[in-house]
């Protein structure tokens, strides 16, 4: 090994130190020399690299990977958000539409006296006649079957005093929450149940108000 | 609790998270940098976990990773090495003022080094890498790497001699 050598392979990889190098080094106080300095620069060089590192760095780090790996992609919430806004815009317009078309089908009419022969209206009356009985809010004094949003529906007209009411029954329809309405200038409401949706229109607005209160939980279709 | 793969993760990573921050600093020039890059780096190998099996090849995957996210920052954002302040890669609490300023001094001349240079040298010094393992992670022949690493001592030792014969000069 001549000096140009081993100067050059001190500066490229100082930290091996083999037979050959070694060899040279102990003939060759020029190459010694520069190898004792080189090895206090190597020192000096390795303390200037080593930068200061932050506190717990692998564990905030990791910490920060554990959360960025619990976390949905962006894109992937960015999708999320604008399907649940079209949903709840798509549900909103179909809830508006159906209570609208519902309160309009529901036009206070006084109810001719018929007999409903449909067996789960039939049902539902035998289920509503017990609620007022129960309630104490007067009798169905008179029923018929009719059409509304094409579907087979139920009117009954109801005597508590002096207060009349009309109740509407419409199975297989779909609300998600109860809606105040109007038919003919009486006030009403549209209360979604287990299997329909029921309307009940009273000028007496306090009757209105237990009716609603209580009458959700005696309907359904089921059982 | 702890999980295998989480205990895994740390007894092949958790001792080079360290080393692979410093040579991020190097490679960016920026601590808040170099800390975003080595959380990439982290979730990249948490992601490829069950598939580095061989633990040698770990440092070396966790490099090219690191160098990838470098790139692939550097092409969003240009980074303005000499705008940085030099004092964030600082030593908060030196004991000793002299060798502190010294060090100071000579992180200075290491961060003026082209990249080209200043690279091969952090992975050599910090990681410990082989010639032959930086020419990988370069992509380079080892006798640019070794031409490189020669250059890049021989200019920082002669700046070295030439500031300490100023000094010998302002003492006379």
């Amino acid at each position: 090994m001549n000096c140009m050598d081993c100067r050059r392979q001190l500066l490229t990889t100082p930290q091996v130190r083999d037979a050959e190098i070694a060899a040279h080094l102990a003939e060759c106080p020029g190459c010694a020399r520069l190898a004792r300095e080189q090895s206090g620069f190597e020192h000096q060089l390795a303390a200037a690299m080593r930068v200061p590192v932050p506190e717990n760095l692998h564990d905030r780090v990791r910490f920060a990977a554990s959360m960025r790996r619990r976390r949905p992609a962006r894109w992937f919430a960015a999708a999320a958000a604008i399907g649940v806004v079209a949903v709840s815009l798509t549900l909103g317009g179909w809830e508006y539409r159906t209570s609208t078309q519902l309160a309009r089908g529901m036009q206070t009419t006084p109810a001719a006296a018929q007999s409903v022969t449909d067996p789960r209206l039939a049902r539902l009356e035998g289920r509503l006649e017990a609620f007022l009985e129960a309630e104490n809010m007067g009798t169905i004094v008179s029923a018929r079957e009719r059409p509304m949003l094409g579907r087979r529906a139920a009117e009954f007209e109801i005597v508590h005093g002096d207060e009349r009411a009309s109740v509407f029954m419409v199975p297989d329809t779909w609300l998600a929450t109860t809606h105040d309405v109007e038919a003919n200038g009486m006030p009403g409401m549209l209360i979604p149940f287990d299997g329909g949706v029921i309307g009940v229109f009273c000028p007496d607005r306090e009757m209105l108000r237990r009716f609603a209160a209580n009458v959700r939980a005696s309907m359904s279709l089921r059982g | 609790m702890m999980g295998a793969k989480q205990r895994r993760f740390d007894a092949l990573i958790g001792a080079l998270t360290d080393d692979l921050f410093r040579y991020a600093c190097w490679l960016s020039g920026d601590r808040h940098t170099a800390e975003d890059l080595v959380q990439e780096t982290l979730i990249r190998a948490w992601r490829f976990m069950d598939s580095l099996h061989d633990t040698s090849a770990v440092k070396a995957w966790l490099i090219t990773t690191l160098r990838r996210e470098h790139a692939r920052l550097y092409e969003r954002k240009r980074f303005d090495y000499a705008d940085n302040d030099l004092m964030a890669l600082a030593d908060p609490n030196p004991d000793d003022l002299e060798a502190h300023t010294e060090q100071q001094w000579l992180r200075e001349r290491i961060r003026a080094l082209q990249p080209e240079y200043r690279e091969p040298l952090a992975l050599q010094v910090i990681l410990g890498c082989s010639v032959r393992e930086i020419a990988i992670a370069m992509e380079l022949s080892e006798n640019v790497v070794t031409q490189r690493l020669f250059r890049a001592r021989k200019k920082l030792m002669q700046q070295i001699d030439n500031s300490a014969g100023t000094r010998l000069e302002r003492v006379r």
